[in-house]
């Protein structure tokens, strides 16, 4: 009962448009570690098991590993040790276009939107739909555009219909940000894994923008997991959270059950990270914008 | 989805779009003609017989031992004069590189330019586009007027040539690099010159190391030519060989050619091997920066500490203190006659030797021949850059495969190899050998203009492919899109600018280039200039260069406006 929680009354208080068919991935990470050279690991001997359509925050200090877990989930990152677990199989056991095939069903977004800067927003949004595309559409949409309707869409989703002929160099971080997200929701993908997708947003946009997230997985039933870190948002929106420090997860389970202390140790003693309650990333900050309350 | 759009769906780009493919395809046909494009002519039955005849008469190379020893001592020429003309032409081009950077301007901050700056800066541009567009020939064929035959008049020419074309390109690099580092030490009362050691060097310094060497080999090609009106070295040699019709020579001094390209290919790619750490440690710093999230293009913030000076490692330091002792050795050996350039009749002889060139002729019937041979001369560079392009592009890709070992290295390995070798053979040599195949006239020209500037383009894309931020290509990868879709989708529209800023730039370099193939009577403004100044007809070989000039600055000029478009 970790799928039906809170996501779905918030997507149901909304207009529901006609649902998506569509099944969401089942991921799971056996004993995964990862090493990127030296002693330490970004990941360490981590097991967790995502069912289809379920919807996890992962939260935790700057530096605790988040992105990695993203990229392993998104079969970006190989595992040193233990293993990535898609719809029961291991991806990265399999060849070259199996694994290709894959990754077509997990649509990573990074978080800093790598989008080549002269490329016009209905292009880069368009992208997202490549995995489903021959390479002649591929070829004949750079000339002229196809699907233009469904990228207007997505992005007036995300209030960015205006842009939809800007160039990406226009516009600005959190813009580009939305931009890279719409990406995500024109993507067939039955699995949205998307690394901090608001640390340019402002504090209202932000919560408007997961919502859009968290409506267009469950309408389509796809699995989302998301790393944030605005603690209050990612407990106020998933039903499922997991806190991460150090490369280790420090607590797997529902808000309900999670503590201001458990936070308040997730994000003890950073001298680089946020301190305790100050959970909003740097660039929303000076924004002008009232702060929203805080859960502790 | 639930909100509809509140944008028209037409693509606003259309019409742009359709109407410059229609008015390229409109000038493309009349260029096609200009340039007698007949590749059919290579097929016939004399052209393969001449072709492979004179193929055949390569084998066996001249290997004797007193062949080899005068081949060595002519490369040896070869390459210290062209060394210390690159020299010579660095200590012109730095000065007038900081000089006329707008970016490393103070009186352009925050507001227009000022009138007195702004003429310097122009003054600086017509002097590099004046150095640049007369042809290294004409150049050499000046000097070896005022100080005789020898090595000394070739290393002026490429003196000279090489300041212009090396003070443009330096000026390109770093206005196409990211300004902000530049603009803080400026806007903090940083000098000309900090900015240019602490903003813009850091991050420009690899591709202009790169580009330098790179124009070092290019100089090693260029003396070759000089040999070719008395500059001593390789050309000299390979001039007689064919005179004497010894293929077997001529392919040996082709051989000692690629290798000498390919040895300063080596030099480049260790030399670039070391900056490169220190381009990365920018480049992760602009990451970090792009990561606060949209402030980046805040002026507000002054990023003074985004782009840190790295210390170049003291391998690359041991490179350039390797390349600045050629440089010397160079000068010792060439024996360069600097008194006789120096004397007081020098100056006379050369004045009397302009003088010839006025009044230029200006009669109508010559003036209808100069029309003529300037559109041959502009269809001939258009074409045979069109050609390198598409196929400098395709081996590109092969050539920026990742060296993962396997079928794909061997083929990455082998491209590079023949990007080599299309590269380190002069367009006029090329120019010789197509000749043979398909007659006199424009067509051999622009066959052998694509043919060398294939060799080019091709390595300078590759180059450009594999300096690209890798996280676009990477998001889509990691989405499962397939390597062509990524291609397209992330790798071309990153590489794209720099793509056509050297594809522009390597044909204003064709069209001074279409001008030398004349010599070997492939058509063109190149043809009426060495049959005028065989004939010492100065004033109608001054009409020639002045036509000559024209077409350059006015692709110059294009070339200029396309890319400060591509640029906004």
């Amino acid at each position: 009962m970790t799928d039906a929680g809170a996501a779905t009354a918030v997507a149901a208080s909304r207009a529901a448009p006609a649902p998506v068919a569509g099944r969401g991935a089942a991921l799971r990470l056996e004993r995964a570690s990862i090493h990127h050279g030296g002693p330490r690991c970004a990941l360490c001997d981590v097991s967790i098991s995502i069912s289809p359509g379920e919807q996890v925050a992962v939260i935790g200090p700057s530096g605790a590993g988040k992105t990695t877990m993203i990229g392993v989930f998104g079969c970006a990152i190989r595992p040193t040790a233990g293993r990535v677990v898609v719809d029961g199989a291991d991806p990265w056991t399999l060849g070259a276009a199996p694994l290709r095939a894959v990754r077509t069903r997990l649509f990573t977004a990074p978080q800093a939107p790598p989008l080549p800067p002269r490329q016009r927003v209905v292009t880069a949004v368009l992208a997202g739909r490549l995995p489903g595309w021959s390479l002649w559409r591929s070829l004949a949409s750079l000339w002229h555009p196809s699907e233009t309707a469904l990228a207007a869409q997505a992005l007036a989703r995300f209030s960015l219909d205006d842009r939809l002929w800007s160039r990406v160099d226009r516009l600005s971080g959190g813009e580009r940000q939305r931009v890279s997200l719409a990406r995500a929701l024109v993507s067939q993908a039955e699995a949205l894994l998307i690394d901090e997708p608001l640390s340019a947003l402002d504090p209202a946009l932000a919560e408007r923008t997961l919502d859009v997230l968290i409506d267009t997985a469950s309408q389509r039933g796809a699995t989302l997991v998301c790393s944030l870190h605005q603690v209050d948002l990612a407990l106020s929106r998933f039903p499922r959270i997991i806190g991460l420090r150090d490369g280790n997860v420090m607590f797997d389970r529902s808000p309900s059950q999670i503590g201001r202390d458990d936070i308040a140790r997730l994000y003890l003693n950073r001298e680089a990270g946020p301190p305790p309650g100050e959970g909003l990333d740097a660039g929303a900050i000076d924004d002008g914008m009232p702060r929203p309350a805080r859960c502790f | 989805m639930s909100a509809s759009p509140s944008i028209p769906l037409r693509d606003p780009a259309w019409r742009s779009r359709v109407t410059w493919l229609v008015l390229g395809a409109v000038l493309l046909w009349p260029m096609l003609v200009a340039s007698e494009f007949e590749p059919w002519r290579l097929f016939d039955e004399q052209a393969i017989a001449a072709a492979s005849g004179f193929l055949a008469s390569f084998l066996p190379p001249a290997v004797g031992g007193e062949f080899l020893l005068i081949v060595a001592e002519a490369a040896w020429i070869t390459v210290a004069t062209a060394t210390a003309g690159l020299a010579l032409a660095l200590v012109g081009a730095i000065p007038l590189t900081l000089i006329g950077t707008s970016r490393l301007s103070q009186s352009a901050l925050g507001r227009p330019m000022r009138r007195l700056p702004f003429a310097v800066r122009q003054l600086v541009r017509w002097l590099l586009i004046f150095l640049r567009s007369v042809p290294e020939l004409v150049w050499a064929l000046l000097f070896v007027r005022v100080v005789g035959l020898g090595p000394t008049a070739g290393v002026l020419a490429i003196a000279l040539t090489y300041c212009g074309m090396l003070g443009k390109v330096y000026s390109e690099v770093l206005e196409s690099s990211d300004g902000a580092p530049t603009d803080a030490i400026l806007r903090n009362g940083g000098s000309r010159l900090q900015a240019f050691l602490y903003g813009s060097l850091p991050q420009s310094a690899p591709e202009l190391v790169s580009y330098t060497v790179f124009r070092w080999e290019c100089a090693v090609r260029s003396s070759v030519i000089m040999g070719f009106v008395g500059g001593g070295g390789l050309g000299q040699q390979m001039d007689m060989s064919m005179k004497m019709l010894a293929g077997g020579e001529v392919f040996t001094m082709l051989a000692v050619f690629v290798l000498l390209v390919a040895l300063a290919d080596v030099v480049s790619r260790a030399l670039r091997a070391r900056l490169e750490g220190a381009a990365h440690d920018a480049r992760s710093v602009a990451d970090a920066r792009e990561r606060q999230g949209g402030r980046s293009e805040s002026h507000a913030v002054p990023s003074v500490n985004a782009a840190p000076a790295a210390p170049a490692s003291a391998g690359a330091l041991g490179w350039l203190a390797a390349l600045a002792a050629l440089a010397v050795a160079s000068f010792v050996s060439l024996e360069l006659r600097w008194r006789d350039f120096l004397a007081a009749d020098a100056l006379s002889k050369m004045g009397e030797f302009a003088g010839g060139f006025f009044p230029p002729e200006i009669g109508a019937p010559f003036m209808a021949r100069i029309a003529q041979a300037t559109a041959e001369t502009l269809a001939m560079s258009a074409i045979g850059t069109l050609i390198a392009v598409i196929a400098g592009l395709a081996l590109a890709l092969m050539a920026s495969l990742p060296e993962r070992g396997g079928a794909l290295t061997a083929l990455r390995r082998l491209t590079r190899f023949l990007l080599n070798l299309l590269r380190s053979i002069p367009e006029l040599v090329w120019a010789a050998l197509w000749v043979i195949a398909a007659g006199l006239g424009p067509f051999p020209g622009t066959l052998a203009l694509a043919a060398h500037t294939t060799g080019v383009i091709g390595r300078l894309f590759a180059d450009t492919l594999e300096n690209l931020p890798p996280a676009p290509a990477r998001a889509l990868r990691d989405n499962g899109v397939s390597g062509p879709a990524v291609f397209l989708y992330a790798t071309l529209p990153l590489a794209l600018p720099q793509m056509v800023s050297y594809t522009l730039y390597r044909w204003e370099n064709n069209i001074r280039a279409a001008a030398v193939l004349g010599v070997v009577g492939a058509g063109g403004l190149g043809q009426m200039l060495y049959f005028h100044l065989s004939l010492f007809q100065m004033q109608e070989a001054a009409t020639v260069v002045l036509a000559m000039l024209a077409i350059v600055a006015a692709v110059d000029a294009l070339s200029y406006t396309v890319r400060n478009r591509l640029s906004r």
